[in-house]
């Protein structure tokens, strides 16, 4: 019983986790017409690759509304 | 919003400060339990009246750890086993050597690899004397402690008994310098 | 997307190290005993060579997409060595220990649900609500990482279980690198900062480097074996088998004992 219950919050803690991340991935503050395009990123990454910079928000958001 | 994200960090830094400090208090704490020489752990141990225990549990178990089905056996009254145990600081004294027991199982799963079954049986029985004793806590705050001490207590001591067996048994297939020593304490 | 000397010299010293570390765990060994952490390593290095040969030849919504989907692998990956590190230290026989199953249970539960009151607090300060959750997501995947990790420590030593020398290297500097990411999370997002702020800018900075202490300490100490159990001498095993005789006499004491 407790070995079926640790694997389900494992599941669900895991599948919070990411799904927040792709959500996170979807979109991000930015303004269209900035050269230098803010973004917010998870630092919990590991690695030292540079963090990108989004390409248009608006583009984006309509590309997740078509999805969802 | 200027106050909510104030509220917030003070939060955030309560959160970080108690992770760091619970982090660093068990992490000395288990590192005291592997640096610990044999003779600190010895002089660790309560002194606990033997015969003692030993009547108490063979009254509910036969030599080779089984409980005992024979007519004469668990004829001890709960006042008698009060009595020999020396009360709940008898029991608490039990709880005591118990932990010093872990940190011995701990000791040998860490250089002598070969003793990880009997240590972790060791360590498992050592748990369960703490899980008992902390029964026969709330039962004491509850007024319950004359109920629950005569089946409790017992089976703590019980299990006291066959762990300090098999501890004994452990160290003679081990490091035998330390045998003596640990025969006498317990 | 403009990258300066220093942001070039972390990204490469940070490739060199997962190579390094990468042999360190095949040569040594290692790998066979953390299969999760060896592929974290591994990812991290196919992650540079995809993201620089799409920074050179590909366009910036390539390399979004691309370092987006391998975070989300990643951090899949930080909770599978959280799990690996985690069956290592209490299945000490193979299966968990039984006492110790209430408190693992307890242990998840409470890290999500607190990890889930922090995040729920205040509100960014953002105009779109998807940005507000994927800021939160953030900050809960850091604050969820370091809880286990804390977790696992305050676990074994109450449990008396022992953690072996590599598990205990590999969780200390992950748990202080998910640690040190909550606070990043919390300075960056919840302040609104920017990428192009200085402060966000020297926060990651700092993160990288610090990344990179734990991949040399990593290196050094997955290369180093760790200390061997002892062994019985001859004089030992003789002793042994005078003793075993004496225990056999107490025994029979025991017996005599309870005759009436």
């Amino acid at each position: 019983m407790y070995k079926h219950l640790a694997q389900k919050l494992t599941l669900a803690a895991t599948l919070t986790v990411l799904s927040a991340t792709a959500a996170h991935a979807a979109t991000s503050n930015t303004t269209p017409t900035s050269t230098s395009q803010p973004t917010v990123t998870p630092d919990s990454v590991t690695g030292t690759d540079p963090v990108p910079t989004s390409p248009d928000v608006i583009q984006m958001i309509l590309v997740f509304l078509h999805l969802a | 919003m200027r106050a909510d994200m104030g509220y917030f960090l003070l939060c955030v830094g309560l959160f970080l400060a108690l992770l760091i400090g619970i982090a660093g208090y068990y992490y000395r704490r288990s590192r005291r339990s592997s640096g610990t020489s044999w003779e600190q752990l010895l002089g660790q141990l309560a002194r606990v009246d033997r015969n003692c225990i030993e009547k108490i549990a063979l009254d509910a178990i036969d030599e080779s750890g089984q409980r005992r089905r024979d007519d004469a056996a668990m004829e001890l009254e709960p006042d008698e086993i009060w009595q020999l145990i020396g009360g709940l600081k008898g029991i608490e004294a039990l709880e005591q050597n118990s932990l010093v027991f872990i940190d011995m199982a701990f000791y040998l799963q860490q250089w002598y690899p070969e003793a990880l079954v009997t240590a972790e049986e060791l360590r498992l029985n050592a748990r369960e004397i703490e899980w008992q004793v902390s029964r026969l806590r709330s039962a004491e705050q509850t007024g319950k402690l004359a109920v629950s001490f005569a089946s409790y207590a017992q089976n703590a001591i019980v299990t006291y008994y066959i762990m300090t067996r098999h501890l004994l048994d452990l160290y003679e297939r081990g490091d035998l310098s330390m045998f003596g020593d640990l025969q006498k304490s317990l | 997307m403009h990258l300066t000397g220093l942001d070039l010299l972390f990204w490469a010293v940070g490739f060199v190290g997962h190579v390094i570390l990468l042999l360190v765990l095949w040569t040594r060994q290692r790998a066979k005993t953390f299969p999760i952490f060896t592929a974290l390593v591994g990812l991290n290095i196919v992650r540079t060579v995809a993201l620089a040969l799409i920074q050179q030849y590909g366009t910036r919504r390539g390399y979004f997409y691309t370092y987006w989907a391998l975070a989300i692998l990643d951090v899949a990956l930080q909770l599978g060595v959280v799990y690996e590190m985690t069956s290592l230290v209490f299945r000490p026989l193979g299966k968990w220990a039984s006492d110790v199953r209430r408190g693992i249970l307890w242990w998840l539960a409470g890290s999500v649900s607190v990890a889930a009151g922090l995040t729920w607090l205040p509100t960014p300060p953002t105009r779109l609500w998807m940005q507000v959750v994927m800021i939160k997501g953030s900050f809960f995947s850091a604050a969820l990482l370091s809880e286990l990790f804390v977790g696992m420590i305050t676990l074994s030593a109450t449990a008396g279980l022992p953690w072996k020398t590599h598990v205990a290297r590999i969780s200390q500097a992950l748990g202080i690198y998910s640690i040190f990411t909550v606070l990043i999370e919390a300075g960056s997002s919840y302040f609104g900062l920017r990428s192009d702020t200085r402060a966000y800018v020297e926060l990651t900075r700092v993160r990288m480097g610090l990344y990179l202490v734990c991949v040399t300490y990593w290196i050094i100490m997955l290369w180093r074996d760790a200390p061997s159990g002892r062994v019985m001498t001859p004089r030992m095993r003789r002793q042994l088998a005078a003793i075993n005789a004496g225990a056999a006499l107490d025994l029979q004491e025991l017996r005599s004992r309870r005759e009436p």
